[in-house]
């Protein structure tokens, strides 16, 4: 029998002492994180461009800044979506700023590192650092060992996220099983109080535990990549660290998308005035998701001809299994929620569902990628970025900045101001989409500083849709402070 | 029931305690790198139900957040002990490995007292690390490549 619990009361106090609000947090973060996003995204804009010859820049500097734009976007969407759906969850489950805190500064540290070994270092073996490239270089052993540091301060970071959700789940819904609903299905775990987890802890379930998996693989991948550094006498296979890296790699940016999903399931509610019920098809959707997203990974290594075939088909077996369940009912779902509803078209509903979209049209470009016939023509080509950026900058990405809009608070009309930051920003956003997508289809190779044609004039194009998506990215950030300042008044007033 | 519920303990702490002292008994020989990784991550899932188990024992109460600190510590502590040059220094030496298993031992006690001071069961959080750097280990933690 359980004992009774004693709830302590210290921490409360300690967090009330520094001013730590939730919500002080997760402004803080957001306001870190957007404008990283916006730096790393100029990074973005200066490697088309030379892609494009509009600029000149040194090889050297060209794959450090890939390295950095790569390691920091990804990092950085961990960072904004975790902080998003810690913030949606917080109440419920009773979680506390302070420790989140401490993920927090981790993460921002752990991209400190990075960006002070690209930078200064000239680190640039790509954000995959695949062995030995890290160790041959023309950049010195200083910046390896600092940037594979700030790899482990994120994955630090993330632990604690997924630590710390996982306690909370357990403490309002009496264990793991429970968060992930499964009681829908199994009688013998129905709580007495009828109690069952919603949709967006049924996600935060599946990624906490994903995450912890995620996170351990990158520990010892982390682990044995300082170990060489440090003594070069430590052996490293290259095929078992390759696979290490994208288990954690793929696999930590592959679960900012089921971060997101959770907080999709929170948030979109708000603006269509419908809640999401759990049922047996999300439990068993996202329990399929849990067990094989771990999986996937090895469809980023089908041209290993030495790797084990049972991977490279279980690999790609587990990318369709994983991802067509979860994706299918979360996109029903968000259509069943906005279908006749009133939906208020805001901001931040405007992002959701166009994040939505990004989010099947990228789905859909990355299955195929992961399918061997396709992979075996597009492998390494402009199709992956294509992809990736899909779900990642016009998904994922797009799903932070509604839930930005969202926190801050929605404006009760939308002048031409914002219509015209959207129309700039979606022109910018799906110009810039489709260029990597004809790159891909032409054959370009994709991190490469000199692009065979047509990679060039592809990539001169690209440049000015990515000035737009650019402008418009700013032109919303100042929204977003305009607003933030408003209702910060609104509140003083209140309080006052 | 009852007894197969104090039988349990009873078996896994008679194995815990031949696999620690195992080095002395056999002397200096050494598993194949990739068991010997499996077997410290035994010891440390072993110590880690004793450590849960004892938090059980005790009101629980939702912690500080320096038990979850800690448990991110005891990780990453885990796995420097399992450098093979570690294995290396302590293999010739039958008592410094003994030394080494019974580290493993107290570490992974540790965690799990760690994770259920935190919050009760955060435990299995704490153990599900543990598996799954056992096994990426015996993968090929610290082994050159097959041909090399
Ligand atoms: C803000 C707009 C963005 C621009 C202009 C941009 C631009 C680029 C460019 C030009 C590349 C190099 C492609 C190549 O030739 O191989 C790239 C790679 C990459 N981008 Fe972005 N990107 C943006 C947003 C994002 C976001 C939001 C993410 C992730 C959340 C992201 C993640 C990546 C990754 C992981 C790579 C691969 C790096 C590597 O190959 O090591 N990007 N991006
Ligand atoms: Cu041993």
């Amino acid at each position: 029998m359980a004992a009774p619990l004693v709830v302590r009361e210290r921490v409360d106090l300690h967090a009330a002492e520094i001013g730590l609000t939730p919500r002080r947090l997760v402004g803080m973060t957001l306001a870190v994180g957007l404008t990283l996003i916006f730096l790393l995204g100029m990074a973005g804009g200066i490697m088309k461009a030379a892609q494009g010859n509009l600029i000149q820049l040194q090889p050297q500097t060209f794959y450090a800044l890939l390295t950095l734009h790569g390691a920091g976007m990804i990092s950085t969407v961990v960072l904004l979506t975790a902080i998003a759906l810690w913030y949606v969850l917080q109440e419920q489950l009773g979680l506390k700023p302070e420790v989140l805190l401490f993920g927090v500064v981790a993460i921002v540290w752990g991209l400190l590192a990075a960006a002070v070994a690209v930078l200064i270092g000239g680190f640039g073996p790509a954000w995959t650092f695949l062995y030995p490239l890290p160790f041959l270089g023309t950049w010195p052993a200083w910046s390896t060992g600092l940037f594979f540091f700030g790899v482990l301060f994120v994955g630090i970071g993330f632990a604690v996220f997924c630590l710390d959700l996982m306690a909370g789940i357990i403490r309002t819904y009496g264990g793991v099983l429970n968060g992930l609903a499964w009681d829908t299905w199994i009688p013998a775990l129905r709580r007495k109080d009828g109690k069952v987890a919603p949709p967006q802890v049924i996600a935060a379930t599946m990624v906490a535990i994903d995450g912890l998996i995620t996170v351990a693989a990158g520990s010892v991948l982390v682990i044995a990549l300082l170990a060489h550094w440090f003594s070069p006498r430590f052996p490293i296979d290259p095929l078992w660290i390759k696979n290490l890296t994208y288990f954690f790699g793929h696999t930590i940016a592959n679960l900012a998308i089921y971060v997101s999903a959770g907080v999709i399931y929170a948030v979109l509610p708000a603006y269509t005035g419908r809640t999401w019920h759990t049922n047996k098809v999300y439990a068993l959707s996202w329990a399929i998701s849990l067990i094989f997203v771990p999986w996937a990974w090895p469809h980023h290594l089908y041209m290993d001809f030495v790797q084990a075939p049972w991977l490279q088909i279980g690999g790609e077996a587990s990318t369709y299994i994983a991802t067509i369940p979860a994706t299918v009912v979360t996109i029903f779902g968000s259509l069943l929620l906005v279908y006749r509803s009133r939906m208020r078209w805001r901001l931040g509903s405007t992002m959701f569902m166009a994040g939505i979209l990004g989010w099947l049209v990228g789905g859909i470009a990355a299955m195929l990628d992961a399918t061997i016939p396709f992979n075996e023509v597009l492998h390494n080509t402009l199709w992956v970025p294509a992809h990736f950026h899909t779900y990642l900058l016009g998904g994922v990405f797009l799903f932070v900045l509604g839930f930005a809009s969202y926190f801050i608070g929605e404006r009760p009309v939308e002048g031409p101001w914002l219509k015209s930051i959207e129309w700039c920003f979606f022109t910018g956003l799906v110009g810039f989409l489709l260029m990597f997508y004809a790159g891909g289809i032409e054959g370009v190779p994709r991190r490469e500083a000199v692009q065979p044609a047509p990679g060039p004039i592809l990539a001169e194009i690209a440049t000015g849709f990515v000035v737009l998506l650019l402008i418009g990215l700013v032109a919303m950030l100042i929204e977003f402070w305009l607003r933030a300042r408003s209702s910060a008044a609104v509140e003083r007033e209140r309080s006052a | 029931m009852k007894t197969a519920q104090r039988l349990w303990p009873l078996a896994l702490l008679v194995l815990v305690v031949i696999d620690i002292f195992g080095p002395l008994a056999f002397g200096a020989t050494e598993p194949p790198l990739s068991l010997h990784h499996l077997e410290h991550a035994f010891l440390l899932l072993a110590g880690g139900v004793f450590g849960i188990a004892y938090v059980r024992r005790r009101p629980l109460s939702y912690g500080d957040p320096l038990w979850l600190f800690a448990v991110l510590g005891l990780g990453t502590l885990s796995l420097l002990m399992m450098l093979p040059d570690v294995y290396g220094t302590v293999d010739a030496q039958p008592v410094l490995h003994t030394a080494l298993h019974l580290g493993f031992v107290v570490v992974g006690w540790l965690g799990g007292y760690a994770a259920e001071r935190y919050a009760p069961r955060l435990g299995l959080g704490w153990q599900l690390l543990v598996v799954v750097t056992g096994i990426i280990t015996a993968t090929g933690f610290g082994s050159p490549p097959p041909l090399a």
